[in-house]
């Protein structure tokens, strides 16, 4: 059964999370990612910090639609890489307080250093996920910076109802990621040394350059 | 003329919205092959009702709805010229409509066009036949997927490659592995063999183009492409990389000439949300992804041009008319469900 989390969240809730849990989340989150980072690290976004503290923020360029009201909606919304924010994750969550990091693929030591020393977790999202995730953003409270970032990059204020996602990097260092890389490197070691499945005559060696 | 444009549009709309049936018993198998309860089993059960989602809000599969790859074989009887004029006219449109997310930015400064057009973008390869009619064939790739996609020389020591099948395996193996999850596993590996930098790519990237189920037609390669497709399940990568039992979707291998200095392989990952369509015109017979689509206005080729200013005049007008009418009634092909045709249910009926 998934664990039910709710926005905002403390740090010893947050700690009680361990890798491999799934969890539903809700309540207000916010997005973020390339060029979010790059500004978030530039200089201090009080707005941003209200939206972020204690909170998650969600690695996702979503697509948008305005409607006949003048409200906004998300079409589609699944996690983008999160890799590429890892020179700056660290950054972000300390200064801003940020609970969880939601994205997929996972990230490197030093956001995972992070997470331990001021509490937070990473939270994977399932990729290409847009159709079952977009309908768990319930609403679209505002955006910010879309003049100067676009809709991909700028940063939405949503509010989620039972988001899923896998905690795959957590408070206590312990990581996914790493694991699976370790014991996949092995197999593919094991695999490189058996050969391929059968030796290519010569008769059809000449077939296969043709 | 023909309404070409809302037979483009349709088919980015059919592409992004929804996967290819291959893809989709690819992932109800992948799905049963995961222990009950699992996360890898949970997290399939949501791959595939994703799709359902998508597929009945005509929305995006993905949010990242990727670099549009064209590939149009083109008869005597279509221009290219206009035929790059309605893809270019399609993708604004399908951007307009949220089939698309704007995805094209300036490679420099990061600017985004909006549209998803701009410099290179769409891309399109153009291959003029001697047989008649139209082929579109459209790839959406993802960035996280393509990301993750490696170009080999051989021989590369770091990985004991050779130059040979045997090293050729060796640089799968290792690309697949160092992917993990990052483009959105399990994905269909798309391998060019030999070539230069680029067609070597290239050659990676048609190759994803081939239904999963087919057989290569070259043994070497069909015996090569057989195995790994089960034994790189053993690197228990699993679905997003959370472990499992489904690694890959499958694994597809193209060979080309290559000068006897250079020994290329190139892999290109397919992300387990696997986009590709196929637009076919004959004459006014139309087909999408393999069905046959009924368009209100029927669609002739562009043919010669009108013979003289009076004809042309008329023309413009009656094309004007056919695609208004067209882009009102194109209806999609219509796909029997699955129990219909006798087959398992994607998801559990409760």
């Amino acid at each position: 059964m998934p664990k039910k989390i709710e926005l905002p969240i403390t740090e010893s809730a947050v700690r009680e999370l361990r890798i491999g849990d799934e969890v539903e989340i809700s309540g207000l989150m916010v997005t973020g990612r390339d060029a979010a980072h790059k500004h978030l690290v530039k200089t201090f976004d009080e707005r941003f910090d209200a939206l972020a503290r204690d909170r998650f923020l969600y690695h996702c360029g979503p697509v948008v639609q305005k409607d006949r009201s003048g409200a906004w909606r998300f079409v589609a919304a699944g996690p983008t890489t999160s890799i590429r924010e890892e020179p700056y994750e660290a950054e972000v969550i300390e200064r801003y307080g940020v609970r969880g990091i939601i994205g997929k693929g996972g990230m490197g030591k030093r956001t995972l250093d992070a997470l331990q020393k001021f509490g937070a977790v990473y939270l994977h999202a399932i990729g290409g996920l847009a159709g079952v995730l977009a309908p768990s953003v319930v609403k679209v409270h505002g955006v910010h910076m879309l003049e100067e970032l676009g809709v991909p990059e700028a940063m939405w204020s949503i509010e989620v109802k039972d988001f899923p996602a896998v905690v795959t990097m957590d408070a206590h260092g312990a990581s996914l990621h790493e694991t699976i890389f370790a014991s996949s490197r092995q197999v593919a070691l094991d695999l490189m040394q058996q050969g391929a499945p059968a030796p290519m005559p010569a008769s059809k060696k000449r077939r296969a350059s043709k | 003329m023909a309404a070409l444009r809302p037979l483009i549009l349709e088919l980015i709309r059919h592409t992004s919205t929804g996967l290819p049936e291959d893809v989709l018993d690819a992932l109800a198998k992948a799905r049963d092959r995961e222990e009950p309860g699992s996360r890898a089993q949970s997290t399939f059960e949501r791959m595939i009702q994703n799709v359902e989602a998508a597929r009945a809000a005509s929305a995006p599969i993905c949010q990242d709805t990727g670099t549009l790859i064209f590939y149009v074989d083109y008869g005597p009887e279509w221009s290219p010229h206009e035929i790059e004029r309605d893809i270019v006219a399609a993708v604004r449109e399908a951007t307009k409509k949220a089939y698309l997310r704007p995805n094209a930015v300036d490679a420099i400064t990061g600017a985004n066009s909006g549209d998803n057009v701009g410099v290179g973008s769409p891309y399109i390869h153009f291959h003029p036949r001697r047989a008649k009619g139209l082929r579109i064939r459209l790839m959406m790739k993802g960035g996280g997927c393509e990301n993750v996609g490696a170009q080999y020389s051989l021989p590369d020591e770091s990985i004991g490659a050779g130059r040979d099948l045997d090293g050729v395996r060796r640089c799968i193996i290792d690309a697949v592995q160092k992917a993990q999850g990052f483009g959105c596993a399990p994905g269909t590996v798309g391998v060019g063999v030999g070539g230069d930098r680029v067609t070597s790519y290239m050659e990676s990237k048609e190759q994803l183009f081939r239904p999963l189920d087919d057989r290569n037609p070259n043994e070497a390669l069909a015996a090569l492409e057989e195995e790994l497709t089960e034994s790189l399940q053993g690197l228990g990568i699993g679905p997003m990389g959370f472990g499992g039992k489904t690694t890959i979707l499958g694994v597809k291998i193209g060979a080309r000439h290559r000068v006897p200095a250079s020994f290329f392989v190139s892999v290109s990952y397919m992300c387990w949300a696997y986009r590709k369509g196929e637009l076919e015109i004959k004459g006014d017979k139309v087909r999408l992804s393999g069905r046959p689509m009924v368009p209100a206005a029927k669609v002739a080729a562009t043919r010669t041009a009108a013979k003289t200013a009076k004809a042309k005049a008329t023309k413009a007008k009656a094309k004007k008319a056919a695609s208004a009418a067209a882009g009102r009634r194109l209806v999609a092909p219509t796909i029997p469900s699955r129990q219909k045709r006798g087959r398992k249910p994607l998801l559990p009926i409760l």
